[in-house]
C-alpha cells in the first residue's frame, strides 16, 4: 500500500526533497517509538478492517485513526515515548479499549487486541518484559524511573544504573569502550563534545522524558560512535497546561570534617587542615501546555545549579554557579506537516577552579565561563501513515573562557574586565609573570587568558517508509537518511608579556628570598582553528520475513575530512558500516529472546587528532638566569648560561603518516532473554568488540636503548627536537569482552526492579579509539596489557516501590552498585622524556584498585492539595559503602606509582527536595 | 530475490572485510640477530692493593653493546682506526659530520643502580644477582660505598635501597640483574643473562633485537622490494669497556639523568649519551671492541651473527 502513494503528484516532491537532503548535508537517533498492533479473534485469526483509534497525552495533532490491514496488521510509527490508548472497533464485533500502554524512545511495542463478537474488552497493557524486536543492547531510562531512583538528578549518573554500564571518568561513563567514545544525543541532536568527546551541556532534569541508553548491537540511523550512545529526549508538552516548581538542597558534608590525605596503598599523609566539601542547591521551574489545543505546545524549562566543591587540602572552594534554560515549540498545523524548535543554554560562571594545588592563593584562582547553547528547528511531513520525511536543521556551540581574577579596569585591553566596583587586583600588568611551584605565587602578577570555541553545524534529514509488504509475506521499516556536518574548534591561549619566570629552587619557594629563575619565553599566544567536514548517509531496514523473526541490517556511509590550522586534510575518507543482527522468538510467545548479529563502527576522529600535526605551536626559549635588581627582562637576568638553553620552534614538528586510516570497532552480540514468570526476565547479553588500527602518534627521530628509556642516537642529527608522527598502526588495537547477566522486572504491581552481573576483559596496547594514549616509538617494544577499562566484575541492582497508601503517593527506591576495581599502569621513570611514563614494560598490571561498593537510598512523599501535588523527596547518595581511592577522586602520582586522594572516598551525600506541581 | 539477498551477502562481506588487508605503507619489523663478543673483550688483569695482578675473565666486564643500522660503514683507515659508519657531509666548520643512523639499539643498557657511587658503572643484563654486584665491585677493589661512605657488603641491602628509592616491588622492574628465566631451565641466575658463553668458550653470545624497525634501503635502486631484492641498511655496533681505573663507561654521561634528592641523597643518576649511534668516534676509546665485518641487511628475515672482533687500540 506503501508503493500506491508513491505516484503521480506525490513522488515527485519526495523525489526532490530526497535528491535535495542527499546534496544538502546531517544526526539521526530515534525520538519516537513505535507501535505494532495485531487484532486477532478469540480463535487467533487475523481480523483486517478494524478501526483503530490511538490517543495519547504526548502525541500531538489528536487522536489517529488508522485501519488494520488484510493481515489485520497496522504499525504506529513516530509516537512520542508516553502512555497511550487504543480503541479498536468493527462493525459485528464488540470494541477493544486497550489503555496505559506504554511507549518507549527506539522500541516497538507490540501490542495482540483481542476481538469478540457482542462483547466489549476493556484491558489495561501490560509493559513487555522481552522485547523480541529489538536486537541492540539497550536499556530505556523512563521519566518515572529518573525521577524516583537517587541519582543526584544527574542524567549521567542515571546512566550509570542501566545494565553493562560503567563508571567512567568525569560524569561520562564506559559504555562498552572507553569513557570518551561514546554519542550523546539531545532529541535527535548530536550534543557530543567534537573535540574531547564527552558530554557538552547541562539542562533541567525535569525537562528529560526519557533516556534510550545503548553500549552495541545499534542500527546505523544512530551515527558514528564507537561507543556507546546516550538518547536523551525530552518533553514537548501536553494539552495540559502543567507548572513544575523544585528546590533540592544536596550535601556531602556529613562526615567528620577532617580528612585526610591517603595514598592507595595505606600511606597517610599529614593532614592538610582543609576538609573537603560538596554542596549544591538546584533551584527549577517548568511550564507547559498548549498554545493552540492539539496544534501547538510549548515547554520552557529553567534550572539554577550552584555547588560549592572543595578538593581536600584546597582552602578556597570551587564555585559552579549554573543557569540551563530549554525551551522547545512544537507545532502540528496539519495532519500532513508537524514543526519543532528547540532552543537550549546553560551559561556557567565558575570560581575558584584550580582545585589541584593546594599552593594556590585563593585570589589567583582561575575564573572560568563556560556554556554553550544550542538552536534546532525539525520540520516533519507525513506523506502517509506510513512514510515520513523528517528534516533538520540545527546550530550547537559551546564555550569555555578562562582568566585569572585579578582583572582590569583598563578598557585597553580586551580580556577580562573587571565589573563595576570590582577590585582591579594586584597585577603589574607591564611585567611578565612568575612563577613558583605549581604556579604558587602567580598571584603576584601572572595573568594568562584561554577561550575556546566548539561549534556543529548539523543538516539532516531522515525518510521513513513503514509497513512495506514484500512477496514473501514479510513487512520491511525502511529508513534512509543523509546528513552534513560541519565542525569548528576555535581556541586561542597565551600568557601576558610571553614569558614565565620559575624559581629553580622551587622546593624551598620563599617570594622573599627570589635569587635563581629560568625564564621561558613563548613565541605568542596559541591561536588555531580545527575544522571537520562530513557528509554521511545510512540506509536501514527491520525486516519481520516471519511474524517471530526480526532481521535489522543496514548500511553506514561516513564521508569526511578533518583539517588542521593550515587548511591541510589530516585524515579523511569514505567509510562503510554494515550491520546484521537478527532477533528470534523461537515459541512465538513474545517472552523469548535469541539475538546475534555483526556490526562496524568506524570512527570519523576528533577534532583534537588533527590538532596534533596544527603548526600554531608554543615555540619556547628557555633561558637561565640571576635575578640581579630592577623590573623587566631585560634588566633582571643575566643569562649565565649563554643565551637560549633550548628552541623549540613555534612551528610543529608532528607529522600525520601517509597511509592513515581510521580506527574501526567490529561487534559481534549474543542476546538471550526469556520471561520466566510474569514481568521477571532473565537475560544474558555478550559482546566483543574489537578495535584496530587506533591513533597512535610515535616519535620519529629518535632511537633508544634497549629498555626503551632513554635516547642513543637520532635518525635527525637532531636529538633535541621531536618529531612526532600520526600513525594508525595494525598494533594498535583493543579487544573488550562484555557479558552482562541478570534478572529484570517491569514495573508493574507498584514495583520495579533490576539486578545486574557485568563480567568485562579489556587488553590491547590502547586505551581509545580516539586520542594517542600510549605513543608507540618505533624500535621500542610494543606495550601491551589490561587496559584500565577493565573492570572485571561489578554488580549492580535497584529497585523502586510504590507503597500502597492511597490517595497519598509514597515511594522508595534502593540501589546497589559493586565494582571490583580496575587496574593502573606502572610508571617508570624515562630519561627521554625527563619523567615517569610509560614505554616499554606490559602495562596494566601493576596495581589493582579494592574492589568498593556503595548503596543508596531515595524516598518520595506525593502530598494532593487542591490544585496540584507537592512531593518531598530525601535521598541519601552512598549511604554506606567501602569505596577506595580511586580516579575519580584521586591524582596518580607517576614517580610514586601510587594515588592521592584530593576529595572525600566515600561521601554521604543527602538530599532534600520539594517540588510543587499541576 | 535469492540471487539479491546472495549479492547483498556478498557486498556485506566484503564491506566487512575491507581492512583487513590494509597495509599501512611501512615496513616494520622486529628484526633479530646474534652478538658474539670472544672472551678477550671480556678479560682484564686487576691489582690488589698489596699490588698482586690477578686475571680476569668474567661477563661482568661486558659493557652496554651499541648497535646502529647505517646507510654504510667504511673500513679501518688512519683516522678512526677501526671499521667505522662514514659520515655524512659537514655543513658547519669544525663540526663533524653524523653517521646519520636509520635505528639501533643497545644490548645492555646503563643502568641507575640507586646510589651515587655506582653511577654510570652498572649495566643491566651482566649480573646473576644482587650479591654478584656487590661482589663484583669487591673483585675489582673497588667495593660500593652508600651515601654516607659505608661500604655495603649485602646485596639484600643494595636491592631494598633500589626499591625504596624507585618505588618499584620486583627485580623485574628494576632490571639491573637477572630477572626472568629466559633459558627456561627454570631458574633464574647467570644463563639468563644477556651473555652467556658458548661451548667452546671462545665467545660470549647474547641475542639482540631491534624493535619495530622502519625498513630503509638503498635510494639508488629502484622499482624493487626492499628487503628482498634491495640492499639494505648496514648494521654495526661497538662494546663500551668500563675504563680500567675507574670502571665508569664512557658512553655515560654522570651530569645528566634522573635527579635524585631525598633526605638522605642529592645526586644525578647519570644517562647514556644521545648522539652515540651518530657520533660514535666520540665514545669509542682505547680498550672498546667492535664490529669488524658489519653485516649488510638484506632480507627482511635474515637473523645475522654479529662478531665484536676488532679491539681499539
Amino acid at each position: 500500500m506503501v508503493w500506491n502513494l508513491l505516484n503521480g503528484r506525490t513522488i515527485l516532491p519526495v523525489l526532490a526533497a530526497v535528491v535535495a537532503l542527499m546534496l544538502a548535508l546531517p544526526a539521526w537517533a530515534q525520538t519516537t517509538g513505535k507501535l505494532r498492533v495485531q487484532v486477532v479473534d478469540t480463535d487467533d485469526l487475523e481480523i483486517p478492517g478494524v478501526t483503530l483509534i490511538l490517543e495519547g497525552e504526548t502525541m500531538i495533532g489528536g487522536a489517529k485513526t488508522r485501519t488494520t490491514d488484510a493481515m489485520g496488521r497496522f504499525l504506529f510509527g513516530d509516537l512520542a515515548p508516553g502512555s497511550y490508548r487504543l480503541e479498536a472497533s468493527k462493525d459485528g464485533l464488540g470494541d477493544a479499549i486497550i489503555s496505559d500502554i506504554k511507549i518507549d524512545v527506539g522500541r516497538e511495542t507490540q501490542l495482540t487486541v483481542t476481538m469478540s463478537i457482542g462483547e466489549e474488552i476493556i484491558v489495561t497493557a501490560k509493559r513487555e518484559a522481552v522485547d523480541v524486536s529489538s536486537t541492540s543492547r539497550t536499556q530505556v531510562l523512563t521519566k518515572e524511573f529518573l525521577q524516583k531512583i537517587p541519582a543526584g538528578r544527574s542524567y549521567q549518573t542515571a546512566v550509570t544504573f542501566a545494565a553493562g554500564v560503567q563508571e567512567g571518568v568525569g560524569g561520562n561513563p564506559n559504555m562498552g569502550g572507553a569513557y570518551n567514545e561514546n554519542t550523546y544525543m539531545l532529541d535527535g541532536i548530536n550534543i557530543t563534545d567534537p573535540v574531547t568527546g564527552t558530554f557538552s551541556m547541562n539542562f533541567n532534569f525535569d525537562a528529560i522524558q526519557q533516556i534510550e541508553v545503548l553500549l552495541g548491537g545499534y542500527m546505523p540511523e544512530y551515527g558514528t560512535s564507537v561507543g556507546g550512545v546516550v538518547n536523551i529526549v525530552t518533553e514537548s508538552g501536553t494539552n495540559n497546561l502543567e507548572y513544575n516548581t523544585s528546590i533540592y538542597y544536596n550535601n556531602g558534608n556529613m562526615r567528620p570534617r577532617k580528612d585526610e590525605r591517603v595514598t592507595s596503598d595505606g600511606f597517610t599523609l599529614a593532614p592538610t587542615g582543609f576538609d573537603s566539601e560538596f554542596q549544591t542547591i538546584l533551584i527549577g521551574a517548568k511550564i507547559s501546555g498548549p498554545i493552540v489545543r492539539d496544534k501547538a505546545w510549548f515547554i520552557i524549562s529553567y534550572q539554577s545549579t550552584r555547588s560549592i566543591i572543595a578538593s581536600t587540602g584546597i582552602p578556597q572552594a570551587r564555585d559552579f554557579d549554573g543557569h540551563y534554560m530549554l525551551a522547545k515549540l512544537t507545532v502540528q498545523p496539519t495532519t500532513e506537516h508537524r514543526f519543532a524548535l528547540l532552543l537550549r543554554s546553560d551559561p556557567t560562571n565558575i570560581d575558584n577552579q584550580e582545585q589541584f594545588n593546594p599552593f594556590i592563593k585563593a585570589e589567583a584562582q582561575d575564573r572560568q565561563v563556560q556554556g554553550g547553547y544550542t538552536a534546532s528547528a525539525k520540520w516533519q511531513w507525513f506523506l502517509s501513515p506510513e512514510v515520513n520525511l523528517d528534516s533538520n536543521i540545527s546550530l550547537q556551540k559551546t564555550y569555555i573562557e578562562t582568566s585569572s581574577v585579578p582583572c582590569t579596569h583598563n578598557r585597553d585591553r580586551d580580556w577580562h574586565q573587571c565589573k563595576a566596583g570590582e577590585m582591579e587586583g594586584d597585577i603589574d600588568w607591564e611585567n611578565s609573570p612568575r612563577l613558583g611551584l605549581g604556579g604558587a605565587y602567580n598571584s603576584v602578577n601572572s595573568f594568562r587568558y584561554y577561550f575556546d570555541d566548539r561549534i556543529r553545524y548539523t543538516l539532516s534529514s531522515k525518510l521513513s517508509v513503514l509497513s512495506v509488504d514484500d512477496f514473501l509475506g514479510g513487512t520491511h521499516d525502511f529508513k534512509f537518511g543523509v546528513e552534513g556536518v560541519q565542525l569548528v574548534w576555535d581556541q586561542i591561549q597565551g600568557i601576558s608579556g610571553n614569558a614565565y619566570y620559575y624559581d629553580i629552587n622551587e622546593a624551598a619557594f620563599d617570594p622573599q628570598t627570589f635569587t635563581n629563575y629560568y625564564w621561558l619565553e613563548t613565541s605568542g599566544p596559541i591561536n588555531f582553528r580545527i575544522t571537520s567536514s562530513q557528509y554521511n548517509m545510512f540506509a536501514q531496514d527491520s525486516w519481520k520475513p516471519v511474524s517471530n523473526l526480526t532481521l535489522n541490517y543496514g548500511m553506514r556511509f561516513d564521508s569526511f575530512v578533518i583539517r588542521n590550522d593550515l587548511a591541510e586534510p589530516v585524515l579523511s575518507g569514505g567509510l562503510l558500516g554494515p550491520r546484521l543482527f537478527g532477533s528470534w522468538d523461537p515459541f512465538k510467545d513474545q517472552k523469548t529472546k535469541v539475538a546475534t548479529g555483526f556490526g562496524r563502527f568506524n570512527d570519523t576522529g576528533r577534532l583534537g587528532v588533527a590538532n596534533y600535526t596544527s603548526s600554531s605551536g608554543y615555540g619556547q626559549k628557555l633561558y637561565f638566569g640571576e635575578l640581579l635588581e630592577g623590573q623587566g627582562p631585560s634588566s633582571v637576568f643575566v643569562n649565565s648560561q649563554q643565551d637560549v638553553y633550548f628552541n623549540i620552534p613555534k612551528d610543529n614538528l608532528n607529522i600525520a603518516h601517509d597511509n592513515l586510516r581510521n580506527p574501526r570497532v567490529d561487534e559481534i552480540i549474543l542476546i538471550l532473554e526469556r520471561e520466566v514468570i510474569e514481568d521477571v526476565a532473565l537475560f544474558s547479553q555478550m559482546s566483543g568488540k574489537f578495535s584496530r588500527f587506533m591513533f597512535e602518534p610515535d616519535e620519529t627521530s629518535l632511537i633508544y636503548d634497549e629498555d626503551g628509556s632513554a635516547i642513543i642516537g637520532s635518525r635527525r642529527s637532531d636529538v633535541i627536537n621531536s618529531y612526532g608522527r600520526l600513525r594508525t598502526p595494525v598494533l594498535a588495537k583493543r579487544d573488550y569482552y562484555q557479558w552482562d547477566l541478570g534478572v529484570r522486572k517491569v514495573q508493574s504491581r507498584r514495583w520495579a526492579a533490576t539486578a545486574t552481573y557485568t563480567y568485562t576483559n579489556a587488553t590491547g596496547s590502547s586505551q581509545q579509539a580516539l586520542s594517542g594514549s600510549f605513543l608507540n616509538d618505533p624500535q621500542t617494544q610494543y606495550n601491551y596489557g589490561q587496559l584500565n577499562i577493565d573492570r572485571r566484575h561489578s554488580f549492580k541492582s535497584l529497585a523502586i516501590w510504590d507503597l500502597p497508601t492511597d490517595p497519598w503517593t509514597q515511594s522508595l527506591s534502593l540501589t546497589f552498585v559493586y565494582y571490583d576495581g580496575f587496574p593502573v599502569d606502572r610508571y617508570y621513570y624515562s630519561e627521554a622524556s625527563q619523567g615517569y611514563t610509560l614505554r616499554i614494560r606490559p602495562r596494566g598490571t601493576y596495581y589493582r584498585f579494592n574492589p568498593y561498593w556503595f548503596v543508596s537510598i531515595g524516598f518520595r512523599q506525593s502530598i494532593d492539595v487542591r490544585k496540584g501535588k507537592f512531593i518531598l523527596s530525601l535521598d541519601a547518595q552512598n549511604l554506606t559503602n567501602n569505596r577506595s581511592p580511586d580516579l575519580l577522586s584521586s591524582t596518580f602520582i607517576n614517580s610514586q606509582n601510587r594515588l592521592l586522594t584530593v576529595s572525600r572516598q566515600d561521601p554521604l551525600r543527602l538530599q532534600f527536595g520539594v517540588a510543587y506541581e499541576f | 530475490m535469492r540471487e539479491h539477498t546472495s549479492i547483498a551477502l556478498l557486498a556485506l562481506a566484503g564491506a566487512c572485510l575491507s581492512g583487513c588487508a590494509y597495509d599501512e605503507g611501512l615496513i616494520i619489523e622486529n628484526l633479530k640477530g646474534t652478538i658474539k663478543i670472544p672472551i678477550e673483550a671480556a678479560t682484564r688483569t686487576i691489582i690488589d692493593e698489596e699490588g698482586n695482578a690477578t686475571e680476569l675473565t668474567d661477563p661482568r666486564l661486558i659493557g652496554p653493546v651499541y648497535l646502529g643500522l647505517y646507510p654504510s660503514v667504511a673500513e679501518a683507515n688512519v683516522l678512526e682506526r677501526y671499521p667505522h659508519p662514514e659520515l655524512g657531509p659537514q655543513y658547519q666548520t669544525d663540526v663533524p659530520g653524523d653517521a646519520y643512523p636509520y635505528g639501533g639499539i643497545s644490548v645492555g643498557d646503563i643502568r641507575f643502580a640507586c646510589l651515587e657511587f655506582l653511577t654510570c658503572k652498572v649495566v643491566s643484563g651482566r649480573y646473576a644477582d644482587w650479591n654478584s654486584l656487590v661482589e663484583w665491585f669487591q673483585l675489582i677493589q673497588q667495593p660500593i660505598l652508600d651515601n654516607q661512605g659505608v661500604e655495603i657488603s649485602d646485596g639484600e641491602y643494595l636491592r631494598q635501597t633500589c626499591y625504596d628509592l624507585l618505588n618499584v616491588t620486583s627485580d623485574a622492574e628494576t632490571r639491573i640483574t637477572a630477572y626472568e628465566d629466559r633459558n627456561g631451565d627454570g631458574e633464574t641466575n647467570e644463563l639468563d643473562l644477556d651473555f652467556v658463553l658458548d661451548d667452546a668458550g671462545e665467545y660470549y653470545v647474547g641475542d639482540f633485537t631491534l624493535w619495530q624497525q622502519e625498513f630503509f634501503w638503498d635510494q639508488d635502486q629502484e622499482n624493487c622490494t626492499p628487503g628482498l631484492d634491495c640492499k639494505g641498511f648496514t648494521l654495526w655496533g661497538w662494546m663500551d669497556a668500563p675504563s680500567s681505573l675507574s670502571f665508569k663507561y664512557s658512553t655515560c654521561e654522570d651530569g645528566l639523568g634522573q635527579n635524585i634528592e631525598v633526605y638522605d641523597a642529592d645526586f644525578i643518576g647519570g644517562r647514556p649519551q644521545a648522539d652515540l649511534l651518530n657520533f660514535p668516534s666520540i665514545y669509542i676509546d682505547d680498550g672498546d671492541w667492535v664490529v669488524g665485518n658489519p653485516y649488510q641487511w638484506d632480507n627482511i628475515d635474515a637473523r645475522p651473527e654479529l662478531i665484536l672482533d676488532f679491539e681499539v687500540q
